[in-house]
């Protein structure tokens, strides 16, 4: 009992001495106003000391792609920090390669401002916003999928790529957390985000998504994501996902067709049984507009009783091997879960896709 | 107590992902399961996968190297070996889930076989790359835990 007593006292001995360190520090240590540095004087900024980059520079409307609401746990928040950062944390070295660190790339929410410091920001990201929108729709798609239509407010236009993301602000015990989804809607859609939820037990962003109603409110930021449709109309487009990872590729799919509508492209959907699929007719329908669209949607689960099914049976990268031919020039979109993707990039670099052409979104 | 050096432990975990690598090549083999075999295969490249983590590391330099790979450690290491695999049957007819939960815990051997070296007089630097070890596999862990809760395969 007594060593019980002992640890217990030496453990809140030790917390509470944290804590004093954090309040004083809070209160009594005064860094004073420090300069924040953006693209060598292209925004300069001047901010209190002792705050994390991450939390001035959303404060100074500067929304640096985060998932983990600062906590170092995501890894997103990866900035150029060139000077005036302070030596590189034990808690960011998991998430940065022995290259990005000599680059100076830092993760913004662990860099404290405690002097002058100075920053790279990759232009695009100066030009993402914070938008207010309401939600137009809320449909199931599946038992657990939802597509989400959300009309822009302020700014009331969105201007994005296919492929790119946006990361929605969800309430949560510890305040608000934001939360990536990729954009479903086409591009020339630009005054609707459209997204297609899966609920995922337990999950914040998720559970608040399939929560809403027509007429709620929803904050988000964006766009995100580097993904570059190829604009030579003669490379084949391959889309291939699994579950909610239909969201990006049906951006890609219509876009595409808007502006090129002969270009060759591909969709594999895997599903697990026949309740699980969705937008099928929707993509047979434009199958029959434009002939050099290829719709694939493949079964993975043995068909239960009164399912029927005359499409692809197995898992998707099956599929990916059967229909695909070797040799033609390509770009691949993949989204999906890791094991699916890893299996899907083999079959592709075994039909002779370069790997620099292929471009994936692990969830 | 023997003397057992960072270099040592590190061919412990290697032999470790081995047998991992063999026991998930015989769940596929042997699975009636298409999911099933894809899942084997994936998780019988975790190997792999450390590897890569490993180059990511901010090691450097061949002293840097070499003074980690040296560092004597006065200690018996346990877990992380054949024991890990007993209690754990994936039968040909195993289910996704089941082969998940199985790599879950293999993940958590690997951890508690990690945060040993820990619990010893370390300086930093092996302290780091100890640290970012069990970072990886608590990654793996999240990851292989939504693969589970959302049921794909």
């Amino acid at each position: 009992m007594i060593y019980l007593w002992a640890v217990s006292s030496f453990a809140g001995l030790t917390v509470a001495l944290a804590a004093m360190l954090m309040i004083a520090e809070r209160f009594l240590v005064n860094y004073g106003i420090c300069k924040l540095d953006v693209n060598a004087g292209e925004k300069p900024l001047e901010v209190a000391g002792g705050q994390t980059l991450l939390s001035v520079l959303y404060a100074n409307e500067i929304f640096i792609p985060s998932a983990c609401g600062g906590k170092g746990s995501c890894g997103h928040c990866r900035i150029t920090v060139t000077s005036g950062g302070g030596p590189v944390l034990p808690t960011e070295t998991p998430y940065l390669t022995r290259k990005e660190i000599r680059a100076k790339l830092r993760l913004a929410c662990q860099v404290k401002i405690r002097e002058d410091i100075y920053v790279r920001i990759p232009a695009e990201l100066l030009n993402v916003k914070m938008f207010a929108s309401t939600v137009e729709s809320a449909r199931e798609l599946t038992h657990d999928i939802k597509e989400i239509r959300l009309r822009l407010e302020e700014p009331a236009e969105i201007s994005h790529r296919p492929g790119q993301y946006i990361q929605v602000q969800a309430p949560s015990a510890d305040g608000p957390v934001y939360r990536a989804y990729s954009i479903s809607s086409p591009v020339y859609e630009p005054n609707i985000v459209e997204l297609v939820v899966r609920l995922v037990p337990g999950g914040i962003g998720s559970t608040y998504l399939h929560n809403l109603n027509p007429g709620d409110a929803v904050s988000f930021t964006g766009p995100y994501g580097e993904f570059q449709l190829n604009e030579d109309p003669s490379v084949e487009i391959v889309c291939v996902g699994g579950g909610c990872g239909m969201a990006p590729m049906k951006n890609i799919i219509y876009t595409l067709y808007d502006r090129w509508p002969d270009r060759s492209c591909w969709l594999f959907f895997g599903c697990r049984t026949t309740y699980d699929v969705f937008y099928f007719k929707q993509f047979e329908e434009l199958a029959r507009k434009h002939p050099n669209f290829h719709v694939v949607y493949a079964l993975s689960d043995e068909l239960g009783e009164g399912e029927r099914w005359d499409g692809e049976r197995g898992f998707v990268h099956l599929s990916v091997d059967k229909h695909l031919e070797a040799g033609l020039r390509r770009q691949a979109f993949l989204c999906g879960p890791p094991p699916m993707i890893e299996a899907v990039t083999r079959v592709l670099e075994e039909k002779g896709v370069r790997s620099d052409d292929v471009f994936y979104d692990e969830f | 107590m023997g003397v057992i050096t960072i270099v040592e432990v590190l061919e412990h975990v290697e032999k470790f992902e081995c047998m991992l690598a063999e026991f998930y090549a015989k769940v596929s083999e042997q699975s009636t399961r298409e999911g099933v075999r894809l899942l084997a295969d994936y998780m019988s490249r975790h190997r792999w996968r450390t590897h890569e983590a490993l180059t990511k590391l901010p090691i450097e330099t061949a002293e840097q190297i070499y003074r980690i790979c040296h560092t004597p450690l006065r200690y018996e290491p346990q877990g992380a070996d054949r024991h890990s695999f007993e209690g754990v049957e994936l039968p040909p007819e195993a289910t996704a889930a089941e082969v998940l939960d199985a790599a879950i815990k293999f993940d958590e051997c690997l951890i508690q076989f990690y945060r040993q070296v820990l619990r010893q007089p370390v300086d930093k630097e092996v302290k780091e790359l100890f640290e970012s070890f069990i970072r990886f596999e608590q990654d793996d862990e999240i990851e292989l835990k939504k693969i589970r809760a959302m049921d794909y395969f």
